[in-house]
């Protein structure tokens, strides 16, 4: 017998040695993910302090529009007939000095190409490129005179990742902004967002914006021209859960020099340093951690200073899904987007010659989006099993069942209170009241759900299940039915 | 007190902290949101006074009673509009601005512990032309901060008072770090309002983005002796230096470059082999036709496709060029055919 451990014919206190150990695990690691969260906390709260008023966009186009780099917007397109019009002209009408659309259809079913090309009234043409990035075979070019910086690529169905490469091939802008079809950015999200790429511009790799949910707001001409709080309670939950990972969580990682992801959604990147990490990863479903991560490896293979940030003020709108469904659907697919990534890349994992990214960026996965949901779905299983069984009184259940709501009613107050002191952008009082109310709410039952979803995507990950899954959308701006 | 109680303690005071918190911020709101109705209100009758000023129907006096008497908000208004007006009404702007003292108050700004307040005032000290303000933008050009330095050299140059040259170089590299693309703007400002002598600050011992910067200008400038400068920068070791030097000289456009940019196709880097083929399509150097042809060949696509591109502007030998090109097939016969088809030939 090993001192320390139970009798080998003792089966029961080897189940409750193993349950204590679990728990010690549990515990460890909700430790260490409150000290990360209370980092991120103080350190967005401080960002935020010390940045000062928000500049006028005029201001900005004044200062920068001379030296502004051009930027090639790229929108993969995969049946998208509902809003793809709309889209277009919205980032057509982007305030930017020098900027192309590119609009790249991954071989849509739908009408999309069809749509496009009548209501630009484009034709087809050729464009010189290299094929710096593999993508599927090209069916087709379009441009149109009248529209001289839109072009409309029409491809083999290949992925968004295919898509955007073929988009980053056409381009011949220094940087790329890789947007979603079916997502609004603000127009002069560009011209806020590209300000480290002037003021570092060797330094700089990539920029990522903030993503804000769409459903709620007034939306007119593809834009976003009065912003509002979803009425149903699965987005403005999102609503919740975006302004903590964006103000709190990104700006802490952007700050720290550990940011591993920027949205794909909204991400503004270097054209040369994508190519040189071959560009987007074909069959992944999280493409956009795995080109940020892939830029890391690079450049710190190479010994090249570089930096990767985030930046709050530039937004960009996207729906949320108003259904468990099909939010069931998006999380599970982030989780397994995750975990192949950090499967891919694993060696980084505590290897120093990654420094921050090895140690707090991979760790963080690991504790966060690897260890995180088994270990808070084994935390409520075993702490009220402990109860149960004798091992924990009643008084210390609930005691830790209040510390972990607790908390995660400061963190997404937090949050709510960093958008309202930084930012400000919903305008009436009453939205405070209602994301409040929404944050306290979320930790009982949303985030027990989320967890859930990454367990699916976990197992759906080792099962090695692929593919988006369908995402069920409206339409941003689309008239509501019946209305 | 024990474990437990301590525990239910620290939860009760995270959550207590928060919702305090959000309580106090929505009074905030509230309170902020009742006094920017007043003030929009207010800004809204001072703006319409304003308006009357500019055309002659009231005077200064009338703005700052619209604007509840505080010079501060009044001269805030005023530098908004200030921005999108020129010339004499300009002018009756920024002498209603120093009417209220702007300056007295902008002035101690730039010396503040806060540097937003020092940037801020550096930005809008530029309005006003006058020594005590110049003197103090050009002490500014000395600021910790990089962007309280930039404010000021903008400022200086929006007064007709650009800085000389040199205070311009040291206030970029000041304090190390990176340098922001925005130093390149104010070169081009100063550029266009006169001829300086920017030759100097693209000698080999300035700092490599201060030397870029400089040459950028020089091909705006158009200065005596600013063609000998640029060709004598093309033997420049640094490949960046060579290929801005190149970019300055397609700016210029004058085809005393054109053996330069013969050079150029001769290049090992492939940054300004490319940068080459661009100057020699953007200047017309026809004289180049058989170097642009031959550098269809080039391994690198972009010094490929500039050429191909160079060729179809410069008439019908670059077009008779690149079809034979295209149907002699071969590497260089799809990048022909692409830079014909792009042109519409």
């Amino acid at each position: 017998m090993i001192p320390g451990l139970p009798d080998a014919g003792d089966p029961q206190a080897w189940i409750g040695a193993i349950a204590w150990a679990v728990a010690a695990l549990v515990i460890a690691s909700c430790a260490l993910q409150v000290v990360l969260y209370t980092a991120h906390l103080v350190i967005a709260a401080v960002h935020m302090a010390r940045r000062g008023r928000t500049p006028a966009a005029a201001r900005l186009w004044s200062d920068l529009a001379e030296v502004a780099p051009p930027i090639a917007l790229l929108v993969p397109a995969y049946n998208e007939e509902a809003t793809i019009i709309e889209n277009i002209r919205s980032l057509l009408s982007l305030d930017y000095p020098t900027l192309e659309v590119i609009v790249v259809n991954d071989g849509s079913r739908d009408a999309t190409l069809a749509r496009v090309i009548e209501t630009f009234g484009l034709v087809p043409v050729e464009r010189a490129f290299e094929a710096s990035v593999p993508h599927r075979p090209l069916r087709g070019l379009y441009a149109s005179r009248d529209y001289p910086n839109l072009l409309m690529a029409d491809k083999e169905n290949g992925g968004k990742s295919d898509a955007l490469n073929a988009g980053i091939n056409l381009s011949r802008a220094p940087l790329f902004c890789a947007v979603d079809a079916d997502s609004v950015l603000e127009t002069d999200a560009l011209i806020r967002a590209v300000g480290p790429f002037i003021e570092d511009p060797e330094g700089t790799a990539v920029i990522g914006g903030t993503i804000r949910v769409a459903n709620g707001c007034r939306i007119e001409g593809g834009r976003v021209v009065e912003a509002g709080l979803p009425r149903r309670i699965l987005p403005l939950f999102q609503t919740v859960e975006y302004l903590r990972a964006f103000l709190m969580a990104r700006i802490g990682w952007s700050r720290m020099g550990a940011l591993t992801i920027v949205s794909g959604a909204f991400g503004i990147f270097r054209r040369t340093v994508a190519v040189a990490v071959g560009g987007y990863t074909q069959g992944t479903v999280g493409e956009d951690i795995e080109i940020v991560i892939k830029i890391h490896r690079h450049m710190i293979d190479a010994q090249r200073p570089y930096r990767i940030v985030f930046s709050p003020e530039p937004a960009c709108w996207t729906e949320a899904p108003e259904t468990l469904a099909v939010l069931a659907r998006q999380r599970r697919r982030w989780q397994r987007g995750t975990l192949e990534t950090f499967a891919r890349h694993r060696d980084m994992l505590f290897d120093r010659r990654y420094g921050r990214i090895g140690t707090l960026g991979f760790g963080s996965i690991l504790l966060i989006d690897v260890l995180g949901p088994p270990l808070e779905v084994a935390g409520y299983v075993l702490i009220p099993w402990f109860w149960w069984i004798g091992a924990l009184s009643l008084d210390a259940l609930l005691a830790f069942l209040g510390l972990t709501f607790g908390f995660g009613v400061f963190l997404s107050v937090g949050a709510v209170l960093l958008e309202e002191l930084g930012l400000r952008r919903f305008p009436r009082t009453g939205d405070l009241a209602r994301l409040t109310l929404a944050a306290v709410l979320e930790n009982f039952g949303y985030r027990q759900l989320n967890n859930l979803w990454r367990i699916q995507g976990t197992w759906e990950y080792l099962r090695g299940v692929g593919g988006w899954g369908e995402m069920t959308r409206r339409g941003i701006g689309a008239p509501k039915p019946g209305g | 007190m024990g474990f437990l109680t301590a525990i239910w303690m620290l939860s009760l005071v995270l959550s207590g902290t928060a919702l305090t918190a959000v309580g106090a911020v929505m009074v905030l709101r509230w309170a902020d949101t009742r006094r920017d109705r007043r003030s929009t209100a207010r800004r809204g009758v001072a703006l319409e006074r304003l308006m009357a000023f500019l055309d002659g129907r009231a005077d200064g006096a009338a703005v700052l009673a619209a604007a509840g008497g505080r010079t501060d908000v009044a001269a805030d208004l005023v530098r908004e509009l200030v921005g999108i007006v020129a010339g004499d009404d300009r002018e009756r702007l920024v002498a209603l601005l120093v009417v209220w003292d702007a300056p007295g108050r902008l002035l101690p700004a730039l010396r503040a512990r806060d540097r937003r307040q020092r940037r801020e005032a550096a930005a809008a000290l530029g309005l006003f032309d006058r020594d005590d303000v110049v003197a103090a933008l050009r002490r500014a050009l000395g600021d910790r901060d990089p962007e309280v330095r930039l404010a000021a050299a903008r400022s200086l140059v929006e007064a007709g008072r650009p800085p000389p040259l040199d205070d311009l170089a040291r206030a970029i590299v000041a304090g190390g770090g990176p340098v922001s693309q925005e130093w390149r703007g104010v070169f081009r400002r100063i550029a266009a309002d006169g001829p300086d002598d920017f030759s100097a600050l693209t000698k080999a011992d300035r700092p490599r983005d201060v030397r870029l910067f400089a040459i950028d200008a020089l091909g705006r400038a158009a200065a005596d002796g600013t063609l000998a400068r640029l060709i004598d920068l093309f033997a420049d070791p640094d490949v960046e230096i060579r290929a801005a030097a190149l970019r300055a000289l397609a700016v210029i456009g004058h085809p005393a470059a054109t053996d330069v940019v013969r050079a150029g196709f001769a290049d090992p880097a492939w940054e300004v082999r490319t940068q080459a083929a661009v100057t020699a399509g953007r200047i017309g150097l026809p004289d180049l036709n058989a170097v642009l042809e031959h550098q269809l060949h080039d391994g690198v696509w972009w010094p490929r496709y500039r050429a191909g591109q160079a060729l179809a502007r410069l008439g019908d030998d670059g077009l008779a060029r690149l079809r034979a090109l295209r149907d002699a097939g071969g590497p260089a016969s799809r990048v022909a055919d692409l830079a014909l088809r792009e042109a519409g030939a």
